[in-house]
């Protein structure tokens, strides 16, 4: 049986960043414009919204239910495209990311594409994150079923079903994504929606991929650690320096919002241009090494094809 | 021992539609012409009364006038629920015949004939059947719970709320041990009640994740399905979203109150969207049936 190897694997990320440095800034402007539309479409139709009804309640003026129908109907009409916007960027991230790993020599506009792999890859997401809600949902149905049902007998009692029960659904929740999680490099590879087919090809190794998940989940937070908190303090800083200067940040909302999100912008352009990188990074740390296990694990024929 | 592929399976009303678009338009039409013949006979029939009913739950909360609406509209039942499951047979029905005989496709697999007679009378068993279960089911997990409840403390309570959640699981368990009945009967032309305890054996995982999946892509699609029209509306009327909510809760007084522009563009869209449905949630079980069972007899 195949073995995964755990540095190997865990480490293709960062070997893809060494590797791809270009790729990797390409795939940050894909972060940076997915996340531009939202938040255009946020400031430009939710903020202002939200900020008069805040302004009425503050008045002592009741926002009308029609006020407040108006301004939910705006929420869930923004909501739907916010999230289409973020599944699909998330699926063409995640399909350059394993185009890098699995065919490197393929690799025009830095490996980005929008085509069948990218919606499948979106759509089996999709799926194991429904799944999870699933499996969320049914086990804390069960979790409190059970503890308030000890709990009419003995409270102490039912403190420890509630933490076993917590603990066991916490594992089961892991090992479920760990069993299903290579459908997402499968289904790229194989250019076929798999879901259950990834169950067979994890069966033994859940544990080694845990390991693989865990360390990569390391790097991703010591990089967070160093290079986003020396980033997000300087933005954060230089904000907040600007907002003392026009008279501090309470001053500048209570300008109109046209007004303070003018002032605001370039700082948020800025800063969200490095997280952007920073999230290319920590996408191609914590992606990479899913492409890396498929490729160890796949039969030699599907390996061969990729 | 013959198995299936549970992905393959649940994907299966997604390649039914891909392969064949014809038939998925032309299903979206008769689900169309079934919605628009509905609400024009509900509205011509019972309209004033779904209304008053809708205006005695908003504003009261006596249910002896909610009850004697009700009561009024007994015929409304005794006509929608006999409409109701012919359609069902006839869409399951189509969804069997085009994955288990796919050269049948007059009509686009639509008929109604011996084939939907006879899903429509298993129907009919397994409401008796499954109320008759869940009666047993009850009982017995009642009897059970009291039992462990007398033991007391942490662990009869424990035990009593363990055999609650045992019988959910036996209740799934059996629903998908008998989950084949429907394309066994349409396939072999017979009513076939149990036959799919029989061929379900040593499948009820695969099987069960068919399910699980299909849930899911059904999930999907109809949280894209509320995207995308919420947006067309929006678009269509000007950015008027307080339109959109209405769709829900319709005016039934009369035509024009309630075919307004949204609803008939929610009708349209719904059409096109339960045609769609239909495929992706009968078609994994008439799969698993051919794999399962073998050729099918065309």
């Amino acid at each position: 049986m195949a073995q995964i190897s755990l540095s190997d694997t865990a480490f293709e990320g960062v070997r893809l960043i060494g590797r791809k440095p270009l790729a990797v800034l390409l795939w940050a402007v894909v972060i940076f414009v997915a996340a531009a539309i939202p938040v255009t479409l946020f400031f430009g139709t939710l903020v202002p919204a939200f900020l008069d009804l805040m302004r009425q309640s503050a008045a002592g003026a009741e926002p009308s239910p029609e006020t407040m129908m108006k301004f939910q109907l705006r929420w869930m009409a923004a909501n739907g495209p916010i999230m289409l916007c973020s599944l699909v960027a998330r699926a063409v991230l995640m399909s350059a990311i394993f185009r890098a790993v699995l065919r490197p020599q393929d690799s025009r506009f830095g490996y980005l594409r929008l085509g069948k792999a990218e919606l499948l890859t979106g759509l089996v997401y999709l799926c194991i994150m429904i799944m999870m809600f699933l499996v969320i949902f049914g086990g804390m149905l069960v979790m409190i079923g059970l503890t308030v049902a000890t709990a009419f007998a003995s409270k102490g009692a039912a403190v420890a079903v509630a933490l076993v029960l917590g603990v066991a659904l916490i594992v089961l929740l892991t090992w479920v994504i760990l069993r299903l999680i290579l459908a997402l490099p499968m289904t790229f590879a194989e250019g076929h929606f798999r879901m259950f087919e990834a169950w067979q090809l994890s069966r033994g190794h859940a544990l080694q991929l845990f390991f693989v998940a865990l360390l990569a989940f390391a790097i991703v937070v010591v990089m967070e650690m160093v290079l986003g908190g020396v980033i997000g303090f300087a933005v954060i800083g230089a904000i907040a320096s600007h907002a003392g200067a026009a008279g501090g940040l309470g001053e500048v909302f209570h300008r109109p919002p046209a007004e303070w999100i003018g002032q605001l912008a370039p700082w948020l352009v800025i800063g969200g241009a490095l997280f952007a990188l920073f999230g290319a990074a920590a996408a191609t740390i914590m992606y990479a090494p899913l492409a890396a296990a498929y490729r160890l694990l796949a039969p030699q024929t599907e390996a061969e094809a990729v | 021992m013959k198995t299936f592929s549970p992905t393959d399976a649940a994907l299966e009303g997604f390649r039914l539609t891909r392969e064949k678009p014809r038939v998925l338009l032309a299903w979206s039409v008769a689900n169309l012409v079934i919605s628009v013949i509905m609400a024009l006979a509900l509205i011509a029939m019972f309209g004033p009364m779904l209304a008053e009913l809708e205006a005695v739950n908003a504003s009261s909360d006596d249910p002896s006038q909610a009850l004697a609406m009700f009561e009024k509209l007994a015929p409304l039942y005794a006509l929608v629920l006999p409409a109701g499951l012919i359609v069902t047979s006839v869409w399951i029905g189509a969804v069997y015949r085009a994955v288990l005989r796919p050269s049948d496709n007059r009509f686009w697999y639509l008929r109604l004939g011996g084939d939907e007679l006879r899903l429509a009378v298993l129907m009919l068993i397994y409401v008796v059947l499954a109320i008759g279960f869940t009666f047993v089911l009850t009982l017995v997990a009642g009897l059970l719970s009291a039992g462990a409840f007398a033991i007391g403390g942490p662990v009869g309570t424990l035990l009593s709320v363990i055999i609650w959640l045992a019988s959910v699981c036996v209740f799934v368990w059996v629903i998908v041990r008998l989950s084949l009945s429907g394309p066994a009967t349409f396939a072999e032309r017979h009513i076939r009640v149990f036959e799919s305890w029989l061929l379900t054996k040593d499948v009820f995982w695969p099987l069960l994740g068919a399910y699980l999946l299909m849930l899911v892509l059904v999930i999907v699609v109809m949280a894209l399905a509320l995207v995308i029209y919420v947006t067309i509306a929006a678009l269509t009327m000007g950015g008027d979203l307080s339109q959109i909510g209405k769709v829900f809760q319709p005016d039934t007084t009369s035509l024009t109150t309630y075919f307004t522009p949204a609803m008939l563009i929610y009708l349209v869209f719904g059409a096109f969207l339960g045609a769609l449905q239909n495929a992706l949630v009968f078609a994994p079980a008439a799969v698993a049936y051919r794999e399962l069972h073998g050729p099918v007899e065309e």
